[in-house]
Formats: structure tokens, sequence, C-alpha cells
């Protein structure tokens, strides 16, 4: 049931809300207490009009009622709320995407060994294996660079990890190791070969391949230098391979000596 | 402040006639949260509880109901949410909260304690409670 003198009390009503987006609700729960309190005074016997006109001056000042609601309705509150429920919304998918990524990463570090690398044989047998065992901070990431593997086809790969320190204000540059920055003993560059990385956002495992260096390396260098961006943006790695391959030997003369 | 709900005229015969004080207006919530503690209601269910309870002695403009509701619901002490009613029609509920019914206790400790003191003086030493 709708009347002029109805649309009248509503428009009156809500024209004193200032939080424009909650008008709607206010309209409607007004609307029907009307349609409750004519349908009552219909019951009652009375005329459709008297019913009609007795149910909206029961109401009583439009205005006043809108401005008592206008308190609790402010545009403040309004907009705090929905904030709040944007805010809800946007964190939510991050927080369970972050937590999915982590178990993710969590369980391929369980089931695999040494921190999630992958094994691979591709380039033939694993010859020797170097632990570097160093951990550099470069902006917000924290490098810990792991081993160094030398294969049959004179393939090198080396494994390392790259942590992001979340929250961290520090300049937010992403990091990749080329082969301009690695070189042999005798400052020969190898080529890239592959390259594989694993993880989440915040913290990846990666392994490059090279090859090519002039001759057999007695040492890798890794002399990451770009102090040109930002100055002290540089660090430098020596793996001994040379002193590797004879503690190798050694340790497997005295496995043939006991 | 709550806004003003009931605004109580005198009438021959009966005992309320505090209105000047605007007392019976602080107790709108006391008896709203005395019926939602009873039942979820809607806005129109609240004021023919409240007629038929208090045989119409309360005298106001229906229209003045729901700020008090909706400043109850932005204090906590009710929520509402929308339902079919038993008419079949949609309509929005107010149901009595953790804090609303804290709420309820205090206030009807006050009252309590209002209207004995009331009755201590209106019948003289003759009342007991």
């Amino acid at each position: 049931m709708r009347s002029d003198a109805w649309d009248a009390y509503l428009d009156a009503l809500t024209r004193e809300i200032r939080y424009r987006p909650d008008r709607a609700a206010i309209r409607r729960e007004y609307e029907d207490h009307l349609q409750d309190a004519f349908d009552a005074l219909r019951e009652e016997g009375r005329s459709e009009e008297d019913a009609l006109s007795n149910a909206v001056a029961n109401m009583g000042d439009p205005a006043e009622a809108g401005r008592a609601l206008n308190r609790s309705h402010s545009p403040l509150l309004g907009r705090l709320l929905w904030l709040m429920r944007i805010a809800v919304w946007l964190i939510i998918p991050a927080i369970l995407s972050l937590v999915l990524q982590s178990s993710v990463m969590l369980i391929h570090v369980l089931f695999t060994a040494s921190h999630g690398y992958t094994e691979t044989d591709a380039y033939g047998a694993l010859l020797d294996s170097v632990r570097i065992g160093e951990t550099v901070s470069l902006d917000n990431h924290v490098l810990t660079f792991d081993e160094v593997r030398v294969y049959e086809n004179g393939v090198y790969e080396i494994r390392y990890r790259d942590r992001i320190r979340l929250f961290d204000p520090a300049v937010d540059l992403s990091f990749a190791l080329g082969p301009e920055q690695i070189s042999g003993g005798d400052g020969s560059h190898p080529e890239s070969v592959a390259f594989r990385r694993s993880g989440v956002s915040f913290y990846n495992v990666n392994q490059h391949y090279f090859c090519g260096f002039g001759r057999t390396p007695d040492r890798l260098l890794i002399d990451f230098d770009r102090s040109d961006l930002y100055k002290g943006r540089s660090f430098r790695i020596t793996v001994d391979l040379a002193h590797a391959r004879e503690a190798a030997v050694s340790s497997s003369v005295r496995e043939v000596d006991r | 402040m709550y806004p003003h709900f009931v605004s109580v005229q005198y009438a021959e015969g009966r005992y309320f006639v505090i209105k000047d004080k605007g007392l019976l207006g602080g107790s709108a919530v006391l008896l709203l949260l005395s019926l939602l503690a009873e039942e979820d209601c809607y806005g129109y269910e609240i004021i023919r509880r409240i007629a038929s309870r208090s045989d119409d002695a309360f005298q106001y403009r229906e229209g003045t109901l729901y700020p008090v509701l909706h400043k109850m619901e932005a204090d906590g002490l009710v929520r509402s949410y929308r339902r079919e009613a038993e008419n079949g029609k949609t309509r929005t509920y107010y149901a009595i909260t953790d804090r609303g019914v804290k709420q309820l206790a205090t206030e009807r400790k006050e009252w309590d304690e209002f209207s004995s003191a009331v009755n201590k003086v209106v019948r003289g030493g003759a009342y007991a409670v």
C-alpha cells in the first residue's frame, strides 16, 4: 500500500540522514512499520483513507525522527565501517594466499632434501659438492649461499636461498645472479645454462647452472657489485674448489686407510 | 544520550506523572531491552507489545522508536537482521546482545531502587517491599 502521505513522510524523514547509503534501509524499515500500522487499522474496521492518514499521524514528526536517526548514522561512522569492511575483504585473501603459499613451501622443504633444492641428473653424475655456508645481506634480501656442485659435463651449479625480510624499510629490488658476476680463478666468465627458482614470494631457493669456464677453475668467485645504484650494494664470495677437491680426496684416502 | 522516546501524558487515575523529569524517556532502553530479552522483535511488534502490556498507558509518537533502536544498535546493546515475520513479510528484527543483557541487569536494578524509593514516599511507612 502506498500513498502520497506515506511518501511525503518517508521523504521528509530520510532527507535528514546525511549518510546516504543508510537511507534505503531506514526508509524500508519505516515503510514496513506504516504498512503494519495500516493493516492493523483496517482490521479494526477503519476506512482505507482513515487508516492511511492515521498510520502517518501516529508516527509523529518525520524531521524530528530523521534528525535523531542521523545521530546514529553519521557519515564518519558509516565511512569507517565501510573502510573496515573493505580492509577485511582485502586482508583475508592476502593472509589466506600467504598461508597457502608458505604451507606448500613447507611441505616442499620437508619432503625434499636440503632446503627445498631439486636434484637433477641432466648434466651427468655429480663429481663434487662444496659447501659455501655464507650469508650476505643485500637491500631487504638475506642471501644464503649453500653449495657449489660440479657435474660430469662441466656444469657448475650454485645453490642459494633468497629470503626477503617483510616490513623491512630497505629498498626493495629484485636480486638475480648473472654470468657476469661469476668468474673462475683466472677471471673467465661462464655461460648461463639454466636457472631454477622455487618458493614463495618471500622465500625462494635458487639453482643456477653455468658452464664454459676457460679451464677447470680452482676457485669460484661471486662478485656482485651494483654500488653504482646504491652505496655499498655489493658483496663478494670466494669458493675454494681446489681445496675442497683435496679435502674430498684426503677424506676418501682416510676412508681407504681405515 | 538516547533520543526521547516515551513522553508520558498525565492521565487521570494513573501514577505516571514523572514526565517533567524525562525519566521515562531515559527508561526507554530498559523497556526495549526487557521486551527483547524475551524474544526477537521488529519495530511494529515492539509497539504493539508495549501497548498491550501497559494498557495503553504510554502515549508517544511511533516514529521515535527507531532512533532509539538504532542508537542501541550502534552502542552494541542490540543487533538487527532481516527475517520473515509470521505474516509472511520480511521485517527488520532486533535481538538483544550479551552487552545488552548486562545493561538490562544494571538498568533493572536502578529501576527497582528508584521505584521502591518512590513507593516508600508515596505510600508512607505502611509500604514494605
